[in-house]
């Protein structure tokens, strides 16, 4: 048992590095979310902050209130949030490509972190990116199909004269359950597509989406299993830490700084979570059961050049004449 | 039906959360209130000028509806009458282009998801013969469907009977009409399967011919109507006999009370079992038919008078431990409208819970016969326990029984004389019964306060709304407008009403309303001319604004500002001749070019006030620039306000409001300094805007409209104060929180992709 989790349990032992990897992830979201940050303070210095509506509300604001104050949030706010999230997804390319160069059985002569991870992320940038577009797209597709199958669920339960806690309440919950593991799951796939691509040096990233797939395969639990746990559990944890603070209203003083740290806690446990998957990954990329797929070419699959050359193969050699 | 007068004590079944001290309050109202009865209302039920008998069977299998009914009309138009309008409420859930499908669409399950429940999801009614008797014959007469509204000739929920001989003045004209119809897949109050069924909006119905006068008709007039998506019915009073046969193990319950069978009526011999119902004066007749419920009797004498009333809870198995709670809003509800409005003259109420699945024939009203929200184990889940959705349903639609099941309004054309004064009632019962704080109860420890979400539904919407609640008709609203207009504008215009001109106005304004048109059919005029001669003149003219602007009014603080006093540069006079102060010799000269008046050694505060005029219709008044010496209300300082001490100079404090421009709307301004001194203001609010400037030894803290929150119609409460600074902690605590809400989708993202 214990050999078959060495990866997993080895991938805990930080090497040198890793530790200033995890702070640069954390300082990297931190940074990345910054412009929301800003706009949220500044736009409630500027707003909601100065209307006794909402400031004067003993304890918690009223439901109509909260939602006023939603509605009433910071211009700018959901578009500084876009923007945050697009920053953290470019930085954990960089990161990620970095993270396999320094937490690797081979790492680099360099040993400022932030210079591996600009110079290993920007050569791993595109197939990176390429593989995040098919994690967004792998993800659509998932969440509208779960969404329809909870759909037909539903029309299901109104035949069958399910009761409404089942249909309103248990089947929404269940709904958004099933998005979340399959987020991750998508999540599993792609951060593995850019371990095998980064280890490797590949940039084929269909190809290299297969091979994470038969990695998962052969090695469900240490793989994909230990990525979709991880992160739903490091994931969910800051997500009630969030709902903790606002089940604290209001939040002044020593207890925002508690709040606070709570909060800075939890991104801390995602970057270490973080730099265990990437380690634990390593670590059984290199299991000699998996030494085949190292081994297999970074070829393409031809499909393009097919595709290309299907109008000429359409046309007969006569009627081309 | 003579009316007991009994008043106060509730047989055995007195709700828990009704503390003697609010029923004494109920009581108190009541008696102050309707003012010259000093007894409570004693009704009889009115002779109508409608009967219905009616005998139908449902066929659970098929959802179909056979049955034959007499019709009695009698003619009160005062002309004579060759055709009579007859509604098919049913035909509106014939097929997709109906007018009620088309009007409803985006309210409605849609296509794909109609069809998933049930591939064959359609109702219908047809009337098979209608004969007329002559004398001791029966004619056959003609029938066919017309629309009067849109024209859409694919609609038959309304037809015409030409009537085999004309109805002279008075005349009573006898109709006897087969009919078979089917009952939809529940979409909107009416229809069912699977062991339930609503069965609303049933039989062929005759159409309201308003005689002259009535709503102010100039003539007799046809007031029927195709069956319109937004807005619900319009009907004559009738009284009503109806057996209604099921097969065997189903329970029926339905409008008024049961009856032994009709005398001469023989026995059936197909199995089904038949049930008889009677309830005389009532503007519809509504049943359900169920296997799975089961029922409840509970007893109520309302606080206000009137007979005491059975009230039967119809709820689905395994849910009749909620029933204490729906009782108690009903019981509630009774107490409040009753002491507050006029006596429930009926002696019996169903109330249906309907199962979840057929939610979509829940919240509705039918005399003597209401269904509420789901009955359902939802309801006892911890996160919702809390909530008091069924309750409030409950409520609403019990209101329905006054407005206008007893003030018949017409809905169709001015839906806001039911739905939005329901609405208005809504509130007032779950303030009585639950508080004011929290009357829907708590969402995560959350308040939930029904005024505060109705304001808050509108105000979002605020700017779609570009017509007056009182045009005609409510059907055609613009899009996504109509509930804005029929539901949460009145119930916030009338709580400004009581919030201005006093609570126990209005509810004299509702109880000699209810006085003077019980049984009747009132228009939006007839309530303004009650509320003219009970409420008075202004009360009149601020409900006539109200109901006729079309957009809501806005108070808000625009702007707040607090600059420090600086000694003007320039060539001054002084009493001690022209003094030049220049930037070098400006500290110099302290206190120079500051008024006299912003010492304030008389204890006064002089405030400039820049009004800049308005022009409405044939009124104008020209802007203006006034100082006005005010004495201050004097409360605690704010001695950290801006680092503000005593005697640390002079700041010019200004603050910018905002205003609808409605002539009724007067409201207090508030201006509150770091000293502790509070200048009140009151503006008509004319114009647009208005403008404070003060400049005294103390800074402002904050400014504020409207600070007692009267005007509820008010569209965004949110800007009706201003603070000079940003409340620091909310501003951290709400910053920081987004900003950590930020950081967790991104880092949820980047961890995911």
């Amino acid at each position: 048992m214990n050999a078959h989790f060495r990866p997993v349990l080895d991938g805990l032992r930080p090497p040198a590095g890793a530790l200033r990897l995890a702070l640069l992830r954390l300082v990297m979201v931190v940074l990345a979310s910054s412009p929301a940050l800003v706009t949220a303070l500044l736009g409630l210095d500027a707003g909601a902050a100065r209307r006794p509506y909402f400031t004067e509300v003993p304890g918690r604001l009223p439901v109509a209130r909260l939602l006023q104050l939603a509605r009433d949030l910071p211009d700018g706010y959901a578009a500084a949030l876009a923007v945050s999230v697009v920053l953290a997804v470019l930085g954990d390319q960089l990161l990620t490509g970095g993270a396999v160069a320094l937490l690797g059985p081979r790492p680099p002569k360099e040993r400022r972190v932030l210079a591996v991870v600009w110079k290993r992320g920007l050569t791993h940038l595109w197939p990176f990116l390429r593989a995040v577009a098919v994690g967004v797209i792998l993800t659509a597709v998932g969440a509208g199909l779960i969404g329809a199958l909870f759909r037909r669920l539903d029309v299901m339960g109104y035949r069958a004269g399910w009761s409404g806690e089942a249909r309103a309440l248990y089947l929404p919950l269940a709904s958004v359950g099933l998005t979340v593991l399959w987020m991750a799951a998508v999540g599993a796939l792609v951060f593995w597509c850019r371990l095998i691509t980064a280890a490797d040096g590949r940039r084929r990233v269909r190809r290299t989406l297969l091979l994470a797939l038969r990695v998962f395969v052969r090695h469900p639990l240490r793989s994909s299993g230990l990525f979709v746990s991880s992160t739903v559990i490091s994931t969910l944890l800051p997500g009630a830490v969030l709902a903790a603070w606002r089940q604290a209203e209001p939040v002044r003083g020593g207890a925002l700084g508690l709040l606070l740290g709570g909060w800075c806690a939890a991104l801390c446990l995602q970057a270490v979570v973080w730099i265990w998957l990437v380690r634990s990954g390593w670590l059984l990329y290199l299991h000699e059961g998996l030494a085949d797929l190292r081994a297999t070419a970074d070829a393409p699959f031809g499909v393009l050049t097919w595709l290309r050359g299907l109008p000429g193969k359409l046309v007969s050699p006569r009627r081309a004449r | 039906m003579l009316l007991r007068p009994t008043r106060g004590r509730t047989a055995g079944t007195f709700p828990a959360a009704l503390s003697t001290t609010r029923l004494c309050l109920l009581a108190a109202a009541c008696t102050t209130t309707v003012g010259a009865p000093e007894v409570a209302l004693a009704l009889d039920l009115p002779p109508v000028p409608v009967s219905y008998r009616i005998e139908a069977e449902l066929h659970p299998d098929t959802r179909g509806l056979e049955g034959k009914e007499e019709i009695r009309w009698r003619n009160e138009t005062g002309e004579s009458i060759a055709a009579l309008p007859m509604h098919l409420y049913l035909n509106g859930f014939a097929h997709q282009e109906t007018t009620w499908m088309r009007e409803s669409a985006p309210r409605r399950p849609g296509e794909s998801e109609l069809l998933a429940r049930n591939p064959d999801p359609w109702g219908y009614m047809e009337p098979v013969t209608i004969t007329q008797r002559v004398g001791n014959e029966e004619r056959e007469v003609s029938w066919r469907p017309i629309q009067p509204d849109d024209g859409n000739p694919f609609d038959r929920s309304l037809g015409e009977i030409t009537l085999a001989q004309p109805a002279a003045p008075g005349e009573v004209v006898v109709l006897n009409v087969t009919f078979t119809g089917r009952l939809p897949e529940p979409m909107a109050r009416t229809g069912g399967g699977r062991g339930y069924f609503l069965v609303g909006q049933w039989y062929p119905k005759i159409g309201v011919i308003e005689p002259a006068g009535v709503r102010h008709a100039p003539a007799a007039r046809r007031a029927a109507r195709q069956f319109h998506g937004p807005t619900e019915f319009y009907a004559d009073f009738a009284d009503y006999d109806v057996t209604f046969a099921t097969p065997p193990g189903w329970m029926v319950g339905a409008t008024g009370r049961l009856a032994p069978p009709a005398a001469g009526m023989a026995p059936r011999t197909d199995g089904l079992v038949t049930a008889r119902y009677t309830q005389r004066a009532v503007i519809d007749f509504a049943l359900v038919a169920s296997q799975h419920l089961v029922d409840r009797w509970e007893r109520h004498s309302p606080a206000g008078g009137g007979p005491t009333v059975d009230i039967r809870y119809m709820v689905p198995a395994g849910t009749e431990h909620q029933i204490p709670r729906w009782h108690q809003s009903i019981a509630g509800a009774l107490d409040v409208l009753g002491s507050r409005v006029g006596p429930y003259p009926y002696d019996v109420l169903t109330v249906v819970m309907p199962p979840f699945w057929a939610g979509a024939t829940g919240g509705m009203e039918y005399p003597t016969f209401i269904t509420g929200g789901s009955g359902d184990r939802l309801v006892d889940n911890p996160l919702l326990s809390q909530v008091r959705l069924g309750e409030v349903v409950n409520i609403h639609e019990f209101g329905h029984q006054y407005f206008h099941g007893l003030l018949a309004s017409n809905e169709q054309e001015e839906a806001f004389l039911d739905e939005g004064f329901n609405s208005y009632w809504e509130g007032e019962i779950t303030r009585a019964l639950y508080g004011d704080a929290a009357s829907l109860g708590y969402v995560l420890g959350r308040r939930v306060e029904g005024a505060e979400l109705g304001a808050l539904r509108l105000g979002s919407a605020a700017e779609t709304i570009h017509e007056p609640m009182r045009k005609r008709p409510t059907w055609l609203f613009e899009d996504g407008t109509w509930s804005l207009q029929a539901y949460p504008r009145s119930a916030v215009t009338f709580a400004t009403a009581a919030a201005l001109f006093g609570q126990e106005r209005v509810d004299r304004v509702f109880a000699e309303y209810f006085r003077r048109f019980v049984f009747k059919h009132p228009d939006t005029e007839d309530f303004l001319k009650v509320a003219a001669e009970v409420g008075g003149a202004e009360f009149e003219a601020f409900c006539r604004e109200a109901f006729g602007k079309d957009h809501l009014p806005d108070y808000a603080v625009t702007d707040a500002d607090v600059t420090r006093f600086k000694v003007p540069l320039g060539r001054i006079i002084t009493a001690e001749g022209p003094l030049v102060v220049t930037r070098e010799n400006r500290a110099q000269h302290a206190g120079v070019g500051l008024p006299e008046e912003a010492r304030e050694e008389d204890g006064q505060v002089l405030v400039e006030i820049l009004d800049p005029g308005w022009v409405s219709g044939s009124e104008e008044r020209t802007g203006t620039i006034q100082r006005v010496k005010m004495k201050p209300e004097q409360l605690a300082p704010f001695p950290d306000h801006r680092g503000h001490r005593a005697d640390d100079g002079h700041f010019t404090s200004e603050v910018t409001i905002t205003g609808p421009g409605w002539a009724t709307l007067p409201v207090e301004v508030l201006l509150r300094f770091a000293d502790g001194a509070v200048v009140h203001d009151t503006w008509d609010g004319r114009a647009r805007w208005r403008r404070y400037r003060v400049l005294r030894g103390a800074p402002l803290v904050d400014a504020r409209v409207d600070p007692a929150h009267k005007i509820q119609v008010d569209a965004a409460p949110q800007n009706n104060a201003l603070a000079v600074d940003a409340d620091e902690g909310f501003a951290r605590d709400w910053g920081f929180w987004l900003g950590a809400v930020a950081e967790w989708i991104a880092g949820g993202a980047s961890l995911w992709l």
